[in-house]
């Protein structure tokens, strides 16, 4: 049970425990001796203790997971009687739930529940008698019983009333996400770029729009600061008014994210979602970290076109760019302001340069002194952020309100799934300029250097470069070069998607919306009988199968055969067939009455004969239970016929 | 203060005690033969089976709380095995039976193995039970397949005459030791328990103790009354060979038994100790004799077992001074 937490817990605290399962396997082999019960105990406070330092703090979830970890495993340590063993079989479960505080993926679940299974094998196994114990057989029993609790497990699952949390514990999980972050220093999208995480799906309820037009904005650095470009707090635009010319519906499930903001495509119209709402500036803004998978539903307009316009508290803050630093870009801009005097013309002039003197690369290098500066005039290469940082820049040196606009660009289609993906390395940045009568215009300056990245994506791009990209990301790409596994990979994500969708994100509103799907009036309190009336109806069917009766179990195979002909056969020839007739005698009446219908019997009076009878070898019984399920359906059918 | 005597809880107990054993003997009733069922077997979660719902709730809270669907499918997962639990474990003991049909004779403070027949009724294998006396705890589990099985379980008698053990205890905690499903069987079953034999070489009056040293003399000089058919449990040493090859049929020979009055073993013989004593003491001289091959006769206060040698006399003389009443009493 300790597997699914190895790769997440200091390397110290895997060495020990592995020492620890070792020392006892050891113990059961008997070369070593139970040491005595102070061994344990210190070993319990150093634990306590290291963690402790590790951790710096009791208030993390992962220190208390940890802990509990180290105990269980150092009970191992004091392993003696038929007791130990039961105990450490339930804290087993306690450990089955931490995982899921860690992973809710359908790996983690299989995991889990397979080492429970052997977890329940154990039970039964210190249970069994001696005399009896045979290799599988506690483990036969063990998948018998889940497979008895299953329904009850489903049942349960789907009707239970989901509750809002009695109190919250922050789970930190820290660096250990990786995600876009609230500000745009050069470099931070390189090394987005090179993991293949997983950030969030997308089902559209049509067609889902190409990938070029796929630009899924997240948040936007409205200051200049020093170096790079930061959230900042932009004055409050007034009274919105939008007008577009087409709405498209799609549902979202994001990954746990670093920045309580959620990525939306152009201008969102309407989100619906736990604790999620729309900030001033039309993005999507979580009100707590995003620590779990979760799913909202969204509505977005197309080709907007915003009709009022920038207030003076706006246009001062879009075009300031305090302090001193990267000059020349300053004055190349200042000197593009005076020449152009339209937005378009200095945007248009901007690009031309770019496209005749930058080359795209996910590989720039560093710098000193001004990154902006050096990155225009000195090496002219670089990627999404670069371009984004340094147009954004010079827009607001030439006089045209800019900001930099954070996000995912493109994604991958999943036919076998419908939806599209987004990665981490799907990161991108971007501008939007302001033009008036238009509103805020997206302007990629990425789109001109490197087409290629935003017409098909990520993928492409870096398969025209190789060797530029590193780390997981790049064997994400090699992968999509071997034709079937990647598809066997797309088969698996399409799945695991599917998982988050209905398993793991089974929430209240998702607990609503599927049963309002059945039951159109439904109430959320109304949840709790159906659950109970559920429960109890599931627990009468095991109940019933387990204790039933013994007339119930006890009828023999013969008799079975015997009754189901005779209620095949009842609703005619009841007064000529008494009960101790033979099956031929039955026939013989029945053919009588109805001779159509005792046509199709003939096959299984045939081999019931043989089989009881005459003891004929060449007729199984399987047969003669197929002939009598043919019988009952021909039959059915004939006199829905009939009638 | 009457709450604080501790009579008045003593008193309760007992009272307690005494219903529990008049509802138990009209739930289950005394029968040779039981078959388990819903209605005898008794079944409550064991320590282990409340901390699983103890880690039930706890699992189910953090699943609320972090709002994490699989925590709470872990947690129904958990509750839907501990009712399979509870069935099974019910299941492992119903369709049972149990039966003690063949008598069984023992002695006072002495171990004594009564047998006890299961099956399975049902034809399905039962696994992890165990049967003892509440006051005899600590047997080895066992299980059950088609065939049925007899099981030995000891009890010492603690008084003379019928003995009967009480109630025998059937448990199980199989398969996952959440639950235990138990039951009370009270087989009617009656050992009939003869006294515990004191040694009393010093304590027999002189006429015993001639009967001791003359036993020689009494065998070899006896005079031969008569000769009869060989029975069960007579003494090989007194066929009479000649007259057996003659008649083609084992004869024994008999004495003449009113010439020794030391022949009888008497109750009023065995003096100065206490009234079980004196018949432990008449089981031990029983004993001896049998061992010895002796024949000898019973005098209980007139109450005479005519005499006669062997295993059957001693079994008939045991069981005569298990059943002896004073009189009086």
């Amino acid at each position: 049970m300790l597997a699914p937490h190895g790769l997440r817990m200091p390397l110290w605290m895997l060495l020990v425990c592995l020492a620890v399962l070792g020392f006892t396997l050891a113990r059961i082999q008997g070369y070593v001796k139970l040491p005595s019960k102070w061994v344990a105990i210190a070993s319990v406070f150093l634990g306590w203790g290291l963690l402790w330092r590790e951790y710096g703090s009791p208030m993390v979830v992962e220190f208390w997971v940890d802990l509990l970890l180290f105990m269980y495993t150092a009970k191992l340590l004091e392993l003696a009687a038929k007791r130990d063993v039961s105990q450490i079989m339930l804290l087993s479960f306690f450990v089955a739930m931490t995982h899921f505080l860690f992973s809710e993926s359908m790996l983690q679940t299989a995991v889990t529940f397979f080492g429970l299974l052997m977890v329940m094998a154990t039970l039964i196994a210190i249970h069994m008698s001696s005399t009896q114990t045979q290799g599988r057989q506690p483990l036969k029993l063990a998948g018998i019983a889940f497979l008895q609790a299953l329904p009850l497990l489903v049942i349960l699952f789907v009707f239970f009333p989901r509750l809002s949390p009695f109190w919250t514990i922050p789970l930190e999980k820290g660096t250990a996400v990786t995600g876009l972050s609230d500000r745009l220093m050069l470099g931070d999208i390189h090394r987005l770029v090179q993991s293949d995480a997983l950030a969030f799906r997308v089902n559209f309820a049509e067609a889902p729009p190409p990938s070029r037009d796929l630009y899924w904005r997240t948040l936007v650095l409205s200051e200049y600061s020093g170096g790079g470009w930061i959230v900042g707090s932009p004055p409050k635009p007034r009274a919105q008014a939008w007008d577009y010319t087409e709405a498209i519906d799609y549902q979202l499930l994001t990954q746990p994210m670093r920045v309580p903001f959620i990525p939306s495509l152009d201008r969102i119209l309407s989100v619906t979602g736990e604790s999620v709402r729309l900030d001033q500036l039309g993005f999507v803004r979580s009100t707590g970290a995003l620590q779990t998978v979760s799913q909202y539903q969204m509505r977005s307009g197309l080709n907007s076109v915003n009709l009022t316009e920038l207030t003076d508290a706006e246009q001062a803050a879009y075009l300031a760019l305090p302090g001193t630093a990267n000059p020349l870009a300053r004055a190349y801009g200042a000197s593009l302001g005076e020449t152009h005097k339209a937005p378009d013309a200095v945007i248009q002039a901007v690009l031309d340069w770019y496209f005749d003197q930058f080359t795209y690369t996910l590989n720039p290098g560093g710098s000193d002194g001004d990154p902006i500066d050096h990155f225009l005039f000195e090496a002219q290469r670089g990627f999404c952020e670069h371009f984004a940082a340094g147009f954004t820049l010079i827009m607001r040196a030439a006089g045209v309100p800019a900001r930099v606009v954070l996000g995912y660009q493109g994604g991958t289609y999943n036919a076998s799934g419908n939806y599209i993906e987004v990665r981490q390395f799907d990161a991108h940045a971007w501008s939007e300029v302001w033009v008036d009568g238009e509103g805020w215009r997206r302007v990629d300056p990425t789109a001109v250097i490197a087409p290629e990245r935003i017409e098909s994506g990520m993928g492409m791009a870096a398969a025209g470069m190789d060797g530029l990209m590193t780390g997981k990301a790049w064997d994400y790409f090699q992968m999509r070069s071997l034709g079937w596994l990647y598809n066997l990979q797309l088969e698996m994500q399409a799945l695991s998607h599917l998982w988050d969708r209905v398993v793991v994100n089974y929430d209240q509103a998702q607990q609503i919306r599927w049963l309002s799907a059945v039951w159109p009036d439904l109430e959320f309190e109304d949840l709790a009988p159906i659950a109970l009336a559920g429960f109890l109806l599931g627990l009468g069917v095991i109940t019933f199968g387990l204790v039933a009766p013994p007339r119930w179990q006890r009828l023999s195979q013969e008799a079975r055969w015997w009754r189901g002909y005779r209620h095949c056969l009842e609703a005619i020839a009841l007064g000529q067939t008494g009960p101790g007739r033979s099956v031929e005698v039955c026939q013989q009446a029945w053919r009588l009455a109805r001779p159509a219908e005792a046509a199709l019997a003939s096959d299984f009076v045939e081999k019931f004969v043989l089989l009881l009878y005459q003891e004929d070898e060449t007729v199984s019984p399987r047969s003669v239970s197929k002939a009598l399920l043919v019988l009952k359906v021909r039959l059915a059918w004939m006199r829905f016929l009939g009638r | 203060m009457w709450w604080l005597s501790t009579e008045w809880s003593q008193r309760a107990e007992k009272f307690r005690a005494a219903r529990f054993k008049s509802w138990l003997d009209r739930r289950v009733p005394p029968a040779q033969e039981i078959r388990l069922s819903h209605r005898n077997i008794f079944i409550v979660p064991t320590r282990q089976g409340f901390g699983f719902v103890l880690i039930l709730i706890l699992i189910l809270i953090a699943g609320i709380n972090y709002q994490n669907a699989l925590a709470h499918a872990l947690a129904f997962l958990m509750l839907g095995l501990f009712l399979v639990a509870m069935l099974q474990t019910h299941r492992n003991l119903a369709g049972l039976v149990l039966s003690q049909t063949v008598p069984v004779e023992g002695i006072v403070g002495q171990k004594v193995s009564v047998p006890v027949r299961v099956q399975s009724d049902a034809g399905r294998v039962h696994d992890g039970l165990s049967l003892f006396w509440p006051s005899l705890p600590g047997s080895a589990p066992f299980g059950v397949d088609r065939n049925g099985t007899t099981i030995f379980r000891q009890t010492i008698p603690d008084h003379r005459g019928w003995y009967g053990p009480g109630r025998l205890r059937l448990e199980t905690v199989y398969p996952f030791g959440l639950f235990r499903a138990w039951s009370w069987l009270d087989f009617d079953c009656k050992i009939l328990s003869s006294p515990r034999p004191v040694p009393c070489d010093g304590l027999v009056n002189p006429d015993v103790a001639k009967l001791g040293a003359g036993r020689r003399m009494i065998l070899g000089g006896d005079e031969l009354k008569a000769l009869r058919e060989f029975q069960d449990g007579d003494d090989q040493r007194h066929v009479h060979w000649r007259a057996s090859a003659k008649l083609d049929r084992l004869m024994v020979k008999t004495f003449e038994s009113q010439q020794s009055s030391s022949q009888w073993l008497r109750l009023e013989d065995v003096q100065g100790l206490p009234m079980t004593d004196r018949l432990g003491g008449l089981a031990y001289l029983i004993e001896l004799y049998s061992q010895r091959g002796d024949a000898f006769g019973l005098d209980l206060f007139g109450q005479q077992l005519a005499i006669g040698s062997g295993n059957t006399q001693e079994r008939k003389a045991l069981r005569r001074l298990a059943l002896f009443e004073w009189p009086g009493h």
